[in-house]
């Protein structure tokens, strides 16, 4: 849509220079009741006073006696309805009960894990909890491995300063005689870290690759014990349930938001929020012709439909994936295709390296659209584009065949007319796109150490909007 | 009956292709892929010869109880 506008007016784009790294020291409240997932102040660590005082660490004393743990969890405000935070929207208590299950028909010990490797390269949510608010996450893990009865439990990280942060919380908490075992551990920072099968292989056997499922790791996991593997913004929502302030556990989300060359801002959303809301107050207008990478890498590029509505079921009714909740916004001259061959790029280089089907596909897919700069009349790319969608669905180990099939169809579904147009006659923005790395201005980060963070200081309801820095590396 | 093609281990050999060819073709990149998923009661014999002869074991039946039912197995070998 913006690129077929663009092309008809035939001048020459001058392509503004692409920020490599993007740093995220913004981050904004919608408008919250409780500190929500945020904090109190964001981008201010909360230690361990600081989050009793607000009610912290305490109902999960209730749930440590007695039987019927697990209703007790179920019971929390919005925990029936809480969808995993991890990219998968997978109903939370439903994975906290096959895992009991698992226990109940092995009869092994569970291991309970927080799952911080934050691998989506557009995605800063999950670390910024671990840095800014540990506490919240190990009282949600906590009250995992509580409502489990699981002696041990794991803070999966690859962010350093993360680690220093988790470290620095359990040594604050002190976790009582009798309570689990908790061990952090140092996760690699490579992409495919975080999938849930890496998760357990690598606190296996120090190996962080994915395995072919079945089995999951309710069934066979850490050592062969069924393994609950939450995501750390899941452990979030489900331990603000249990405070006294605290609301439905499924009520907002965090969203990092970045692209159309505006401030990255990490955002705590309410969930359902129309896109066109987000847009207004993260570009002052509606930009009804850009389009929403969605979900890190995952999700596909989507048209920024004003109504779409900023929940899983929302973005999958368009054709996409809300996946992590991140939102990479492309506003003109930026160009769909360009993106999704950037994306796809960057698999072709990040997946695995274990999985022949994988490995082949991802690199041949990326050489394809990154010729879609020049035309390729002759060549049946049309009928190939979606033959390869379909056939990479499922087949992975791990979920990076369905990434790029989601991309693929997203691309096809929502700007057929723009790749018939590269198809015809090439895209100058697709020929401007420099070799690899490709990828360089989709990468969002957190402040590093000792570097300084303009953040929003104490947060107001709408504040302003904070110029960042944008770090070159 | 379900069927799973190991993504890890298929390396295409191909012979899937040949024992049960309605049950598995290849990819354009050459990779075994399951047509049918559910295997209906006749077929399976064709499968399970498929099942058999994949070189590197990158075929296998999925079913079993949802939760807790394969015993544990050894983590997967370094790639």
């Amino acid at each position: 849509m913006t690129g077929s506008a663009r092309r008809e007016a035939g001048t020459p784009v001058v392509a503004p220079p692409l920020p490599i790294l993007t740093t995220v020291s913004a981050a904004r409240p919608w408008a919250g009741e409780d500190d929500g997932l945020l904090g109190p102040t964001p981008f201010v660590r909360e230690d361990r006073s600081g989050y009793e005082a607000r009610g912290g660490h305490r109902d999960r004393v209730l749930l440590d006696c007695g039987d019927d743990r697990l209703a007790r969890l179920a019971a929390r405000p919005g925990l029936p309805g809480l969808l995993g935070r991890g990219g998968a929207a997978f109903p939370a208590l439903r994975k906290i009960r096959a895992v009991a299950d698992g226990v109940a028909a092995t009869g092994l010990s569970p291991v309970v894990v927080a799952n911080g490797a934050e691998g989506e390269p557009l995605s800063v949510k999950d670390r910024y909890l671990l840095r800014y608010r540990p506490h919240l996450v190990l009282d949600g893990l906590l009250t995992v491995a509580a409502a489990l009865e699981a002696p041990i439990a794991h803070v999966y990280v690859a962010d350093r300063a993360a680690r220093t942060s988790a470290e620095a919380a359990l040594a604050e908490l002190d976790v009582p005689a009798g309570g689990p075992q908790v061990r952090v551990f140092a996760a690699q920072d490579t992409y495919v870290a975080g999938e849930e099968t890496a998760v357990v292989r690598a606190l296996t056997t120090g190996i962080a690759r994915p395995a072919d499922k079945p089995p999951r790791p309710f069934q066979v996991g850490v050592g062969g014990a069924p393994t609950l593997v939450l995501n750390v913004e899941t452990l979030a929502c489900i331990a603000r349930a249990g405070l006294p302030a605290g609301r439905d556990a499924g009520s907002t989300f965090l969203a990092t938001v970045s692209g159309a060359g505006r401030p990255p801002v990490l955002y705590e959303l309410p969930t359902g929020l129309p896109l066109g809301d987000l847009l207004r107050e993260h570009l002052g207008r509606v930009d009804s012709s850009a389009d929403v990478l969605f979900g890190g890498f995952f999700g596909g590029i989507l048209p920024a439909w004003p109504d779409l509505e900023l929940s899983h079921p929302g973005v999958l009714r368009r054709g996409g994936s809300l996946g992590c909740g991140s939102l990479h916004l492309l506003a003109a001259p930026a160009c769909p295709v360009r993106t999704t061959a950037d994306v796809v790029a960057y698999y072709a280089r990040h997946n695995a390296g274990q999985c022949g089907m994988c490995m082949a596909s991802s690199s041949a897919i990326a050489a394809t659209l990154a010729e879609l700069g020049d035309p390729r009349p002759g060549v049946a790319y049309a009928a190939l584009l979606p033959r390869w969608a379909a056939q990479l669905r499922g087949r992975g180990a791990c979920a990076v065949p369905d990434a790029i099939a989601v991309l693929l169809r997203a691309l096809l579904r929502s700007h057929p007319q723009e790749v018939t147009r590269h198809l015809a006659s090439g895209c100058d923005e697709c020929r401007r796109a420099p070799g690899e790395p490709r990828w360089g201005h989709l990468l969002a980060s957190l402040p590093s150490d000792g570097e300084p963070v303009t953040a929003d200081g104490p947060v107001g309801r709408v504040p302003e909007l904070v110029p960042v820095g944008v770090e070159v590396r | 009956m379900r069927l799973r093609v190991d993504p890890v281990k298929c390396q295409g050999y191909a012979i899937c292709t040949e024992v049960a060819a309605r049950h598995f073709t290849l990819d354009d990149w050459g990779f075994a892929q399951a047509l049918v998923v559910d295997v209906d009661e006749g077929d399976v014999p064709a499968v399970t010869e498929a099942v058999r002869e994949c070189p590197v074991r990158a075929i296998r039946w999925i079913d079993g109880p949802a939760t807790g039912g394969p015993a544990p197995r050894p983590a997967p070998p370094a790639v």
